[in-house]
């Protein structure tokens, strides 16, 4: 068994020429292009919504490339998959036998998709991190039980790997070939002792809440003010979500083959 | 389990949110403030099993441990797995930020709905039938996502329908694996902390 918690303690944002930008105007502004990503299926619009994401991938030059970059080579470990198996299983016409080449084209498509919905989305609010996530759900008037479980889930994630960690240590130590039912019991034995350590000390954690004041810190978060710039770029990112979503309803003639 | 950035429409996108935003709602309306660090400390230790490499055969897996967390938070699921997810999409790029609404969607659902099914026989003194209640709640509780993730690919493109098929065959043994899984879980539970399956919102 191992517990694969590299990506955890990795955890931060990541210093963006974006920073300046109010949190809730990132993420208006994302959502707004990646659902435009999404909702088409034509390559002149996707060509035309490659623009925007391309700039974004370059405006932090080299460091904030190879950021993004490691980023994107995780998400797209998906593509290999929908390379393989949507040729395999898209009606359309066969190539040698088995694959479709409408399920290739369908899956290239995909991939093009996930590629410019991620680059958006990654630069633009994952790159603020939990805590930017926070301040942006604050900022849009989420509900504060919400909020507080998200920063709660993520205090409690690096206490609990630390307990798992050492669990699965153990049972490696004990038996480094488990298999089958053996296995899965010691498992879920591990996973069960953590939930019962966990129980007791979500207790003395919400009585030590209790002390300081329940959910009141939870509402202090600061948040920016929106000025001209963020409605300035909330008005460019509708615009030109919209001229994506235009793309893709242009009779073919217009815009080249 | 995952649906990746990309596969979905723009509909399918939009009933996703509907469901898990209408999900999120009820299950913070019926979770106490005073349950939230319990709910954020079970939350957190089902977000690193699901990061637990088990292994299968010749390959290794993730478990998702929709059922055993359906069981132990009850309504609470949605808000839990919403977070989760968010989490997984911010710092591992699992799934994705658009598709978290469908995503969650195919996840918390199962989840509550065998904590509505399940729940009372996990519950009873009987061991015999709250094993097999546990085992059926894991093994049924992953194969109605799978299915769920199979219905929003066939709504984006009713072409997909095979895919989906080929992505429910594919769940068959993992939801076997899942369903053992939350049967060791339960009946740990029933021995060290039998209180636990009682569902966050009836402790």
């Amino acid at each position: 068994m191992i517990l694969d918690t590299a990506g955890i303690f990795k955890e931060s944002g990541i210093a963006s020429k974006l920073d300046s930008i109010d949190s809730r105007c990132r993420v208006i502004c994302a959502f707004c292009l990646a659902l435009a990503a999404a909702a088409v299926d034509d390559t002149r619009a996707l060509a035309f919504g490659s623009a925007l994401p391309l700039c974004l991938l370059f405006m932090d030059g080299r460091d904030g490339l190879s950021h993004l970059v490691r980023m994107l080579v995780g998400v797209n470990k998906v593509s290999v998959l929908a390379l393989i198996f949507l040729p395999l299983t898209y009606p359309g016409n066969r190539v040698m036998m088995f694959f479709s080449v409408e399920g290739a084209a369908m899956a290239l498509l995909i991939i093009w998709k996930l590629n410019i919905i991620s680059v958006t989305l990654l630069k633009m609010v994952a790159s603020m991190g939990t805590i930017g996530v926070n301040e942006a759900l604050a900022a849009l008037r989420f509900p504060i039980k919400l909020r507080m479980l998200l920063l709660l889930t993520m205090r409690y994630v690096f206490l609990m790997a630390d307990r798992m960690s050492t669990m699965t240590r153990a049972i490696d130590l004990r038996a480094p070939d488990i298999k089958g039912a053996t296995a899965c019991k010691a498992y879920a034995c591990m996973v069960g002792t953590t939930l019962v350590h966990s129980a007791d000390r979500a207790e003395r954690a919400s009585l030590a809440m209790r002390c300081r004041g329940g959910m009141n810190g939870f509402s202090q978060v600061l948040v920016r003010g929106w000025t001209w710039r963020e409605s300035a770029l909330c008005a460019a990112f509708s615009i030109y979500s919209m001229c994506v979503a235009a793309v893709a309803v242009m009779p073919p003639g217009l815009l080249g083959p | 389990m995952h649906i990746s950035e990309g596969f979905l429409s723009a509909p399918a996108l939009a009933a996703g949110w509907t469901v898990a935003g209408a999900g999120v709602a009820w299950g913070l309306k019926k979770m106490d403030a005073e349950e939230v660090v319990k709910v954020s400390m079970a939350s957190s230790v089902f977000f690193l099993a699901s990061l637990v490499n088990v292994k299968l055969g010749p390959s290794a897996t993730h478990l998702s441990l929709i059922g055993p967390m359906g069981l132990l938070l009850g309504w609470a699921s949605f808000p839990a797995i919403f977070t989760a997810l968010l989490l997984q999409a911010v710092l591992f790029q699992f799934g994705g930020l658009l598709v978290l609404g469908a995503n969650t969607a195919s996840m918390a659902t199962p989840a509550v709905c065998a904590y509505l099914i399940f729940g009372r026989a996990v519950r009873s003194q009987n061991l015999n039938l709250s094993a097999a209640a546990a085992f059926a709640a894991g093994f049924l509780s992953v194969l109605a996502s799978a299915l769920l993730v199979g219905s929003w690919l066939s709504i984006s493109d009713p072409d997909m329908a095979l895919t989906a098929k080929s992505i429910f065959v594919a769940h068959v043994p993992i939801a076997a694996v899942e369903g053992a899984a939350a049967l060791f879980i339960t009946l740990f539970l029933k021995r060290a902390f039998p209180d636990m399956l009682m569902g966050v919102d009836r402790r």
